[in-house]
């Protein structure tokens, strides 16, 4: 098969990422350009920045791939994506740029003044961090293999090594430069194609999915299994199958594909006939006819589960550790809120790519519900239905896209562990001696640049290991769960940080560990193969409903209880975070 | 009178302990707080500038006291961070509304959900479309009233008594 082209674009991909990285390496050497830039970078170029560290492996491949198989219900997921950044704006952008901290777990200790719950921030940023990751590098592991059949540890072990250098040699000065040149790749790799996917569709009489059947082959198709799969066919079909079904060798051979489950094993290739239906795999099938082309149509209780899926994206987008480290490399509050205006805008034009992807994979790539893969979509589209050479050289964009997605959201993500690694190590030192976290964050000091490469190492490496174990899931489901979790700790710790004196820190800690415990667990038991069905399923698949009120209920009461411990400096805190900065009480 | 009103609840809370959330608070846009402080200068008259603090009336703070444990600068950062949070809990009601009412919609009219436009379902137009654009309008309405607060409460905050503020300028 075609398998020198597309890695020629994730080798330049990575190739541009890493040389960034090194170009930035000159001036990055005190700790503070290391970590925010020194805060010279303009609004628009960070807006892009922050779009390129956030569209993920989950927004570039994850809602197409969701479209495709479960139809209307999953459109939702780039709405919430984006509007995360209007509440946001709305609500935190500028207060959280005034506080001058770096990290979730430096805002924590600004407005609190508590290490303890700087501590258990810290542990909420790795856990988040670290489930972000997983998916980005499944990500990376299904996108090679599927364009060049690479064991499945290559993309993760390729995205790692990439993402450890660039953390390691350039800091934040060069994350910001690769982030923004990143963003524009995704955009004109999902953007172009897409152009020339819509001419092919119309030239084809513009077919919609069928509304009544389920999906079918359009032509004769061979599938390639992957992975071993287990399939459930409901029409008897006769196919031609090479390599192992149902535990016997075939070589070429016609097989009556009975109804009920086969097995296909890893390497074996069907081929279907024109018209026949495609089988699912056993476990979650497709959505069908109507109840894919309909909203709230297809599971139980679909309104619980897209108004939860609302609530975790919405608020769950300011409690991801990569996004907000970002708001630093602003001058001030208002260039905070500009930025991320310019953010909502960039954000718009991209979202309304993917479920493109969704529907036209549904017509053209209708295989991939039987292998399960449906991720795989955007990067098969370009070569399915516009062909040729151009076909091939889209299919190679999109192939560079989506590795950039893999490696920017992964080097800003091990960004923001690693700094919460290295703080909580430095500040280990600080406090034996003494001094605060900011002179130690702006002493250019070789031992913690060091200390800070180490736990990039780190933090790279452990979810790295974890992607290699782990099997597979749906992509933007996982961070769909980061997102849930992500809600249900560092949303109620800003927004109550932000805008109420009365926040204790037993409150705070409190609503952490009950907010974020619960919300962990849940996706724990999801990941682990909880119940199938029923509301204990749903309110487990999708935790954010409950879990997010829950954890605002435990910061108000237990800071009420103890509000007694409302921080002496609580008012001076907050008029930091709300004051002018003409007023000059905000540090620069 | 309305002033006369007002004095004794403010003297009542100035004896509070100031770290805790007071029982009654006192609302009051900055504009309202500008006002307030005018008509004090502008009540006291001239001479009373000139004796004691001059330009600093009673109802007037500086950046200093934001925040301090005086239920003066407490009073100016509540106004400001309640005018602020309205703004934004403004912006986030309206992003909910858009928000559920579209699966709402959808799960109550029967008709919009089977509808079709040029072959494309209705929903999915409601839905992956429709809200983008609203969102980017929202975003900058929501910075520019943001911006537009903070300049009226550093204008506040800048010239203590606009009122007598004004008054030299008139002169030269």
């Amino acid at each position: 098969m075609i398998s020198g082209h597309p890695l020629v674009a994730v080798v330049l991909v990575c190739a541009a990422t890493a040389l960034f990285g090194v170009h930035g390496l000159r001036p990055g050497r005190a700790t503070s350009d290391f970590f925010v830039a020194s805060r010279t970078v303009s609004p628009m170029r960070n807006a892009a920045a922050i779009g390129g560290e956030y569209l993920s492996a989950a927004s570039f491949l994850g809602i197409a791939g969701l479209v495709l198989a479960f139809g209307a219900d999953m459109l939702w997921y780039g709405i919430g994506y984006t509007a995360g950044y209007l509440v946001l704006l709305a609500l935190v952008a500028a207060p959280l740029r005034r506080s001058g901290a770096y990290t979730l777990p430096d805002f924590a200790e600004v407005r609190l003044g508590s290490v303890r719950v700087r501590r258990l921030a810290a542990v909420m940023v790795v856990l988040i961090g670290w489930l972000y990751l997983l998916p980005q590098l499944q990500g990376a592991s299904l996108t090679l293999r599927t364009v060049s059949g690479a064991p499945l540890w290559a993309g993760p072990v390729t995205v790692t090594v990439v993402v450890v250098w660039v953390v390691a040699w350039g800091g934040m000065r060069s994350v910001t430069l690769v982030q923004a040149f990143q963003y524009w790749l995704k955009l004109t790799a999902i953007a172009l194609p897409v152009v020339f996917l819509l001419l092919a569709w119309r030239a084809d009489g513009a077919p919609w999915p069928d509304s009544d059947a389920p999906p079918r082959f359009r032509e004769t198709t061979t599938v390639s299994i992957r992975q071993p799969v287990e399939i459930r066919v409901t029409e008897p079909v006769v196919v031609t199958v090479r390599g192992h079904l149902d535990d016997r060798p075939y070589d070429g051979g016609q097989v009556l594909l009975t109804p009920g489950t086969h097995r296909f094993a890893d390497g074996a290739r069907a081929t279907f006939p024109a018209g026949a239906d495609v089988p699912h795999p056993v476990g979650t099938p497709p959505r069908e006819g109507r109840s894919w082309t309909l909203p709230l149509a297809g599971t139980e209780h679909p309104l619980y589960a897209t108004y939860s899926l609302l609530v975790a994206t919405l608020l769950g987008t300011m409690g991801l550790p990569h996004v907000l480290v970002r708001f630093h490399t602003s001058p001030d509050g208002p260039s905070a809120r500009r930025t991320t205006r310019n953010v909502l805008g960039l954000l718009s034009v991209f979202y309304l790519m993917p479920p493109l992807y969704g529907l036209l994979g549904r017509i053209y790539t209708p295989e991939l519900l039987m292998t399960g893969r449906t991720d795989a979509t955007v990067l098969l589209l370009p070569g399915r239905v516009v062909g040729g050479t151009l076909g091939t050289l889209l299919g190679a964009l999109v192939l560079a896209g989506a590795f950039a997605a893999f490696l920017s959201t992964a080097s800003g993500l091990t960004m923001s562990v690693a700094g919460v690694f290295a703080q909580e190590i430095e500040r280990g030192r600080a406090d034996r001696g003494r001094g605060g976290a900011r002179e130690a964050v702006a002493r250019p000091a070789r031992r913690e640049l060091l200390t800070l490469r180490l736990s990039g190492v780190t933090a790279a490496a452990v979810p790295c290991l974890l992607s290699l174990i782990a099997t597979h899931y749906s992509v933007a489901d996982v961070v769909g769960l980061a997102f849930a979790v992500a809600a249900s700790s560092f949303c109620p710790l800003l927004l109550l940080g932000i805008w109420w004196r009365g926040l204790t820190p037993q409150g705070a800690a409190a609503g952490l560990l009950v907010g974020g415990g619960t919300a962990m667990a849940a996706v724990v038991l999801t990941m682990a193969g909880g119940p199938d069905e029923g509301w204990a399923a749903i309110l487990l698949s999708r935790p954010a409903a409950w879990t997010v009120p829950l954890t605002f209920a435990v910061m108000v009461g237990v800071s009420y209880l103890t509000r007694r411990h409302i921080p002496e400096g609580a008012g001076r805190a907050l008029a930091r975070l709300h004051a002018p900065e003409s007023l000059g009480l905000s540090p620069r | 009178m309305a002033e006369a009103a007002e004095t004794p609840d403010i003297a009542r809370e100035f004896r509070e302990p100031t770290d805790f959330p007071p029982r009654r608070e006192v609302v009051a846009h900055p504009r309202t707080l500008a006002a307030l402080s005018r008509a004090a200068t502008g009540g006291g008259g001239g001479p009373t500038g000139a004796a004691g603090d001059p330009g600093r009336p009673p109802y007037a703070a500086t950046a200093d006291d934001l925040g301090a444990p005086s239920r003066l600068g407490d009073l100016y950062l509540r106004s400001l961070m309640r005018t602020q949070l309205r703004l934004g809990l403004a912006v986030v009601g309206a992003l909910v509304v858009l928000l559920a009412g579209i699966p709402l919609a959808c799960a109550t009219v029967p008709e919009l959900r089977d509808a079709t436009a040029g072959g494309v379902p209705v929903p999915w137009l409601l839905v992956a479309v429709a809200p983008h654009p609203v969102f980017v309008l929202l975003g900058i309405l929501n910075t520019r009233q943001a911006e537009a607060n903070e300049r009226d409460f550093a204008n506040l905050m800048d010239r203590p008594g606009s009122g007598s503020g004004a008054a030299p300028e008139r002169l030269g």
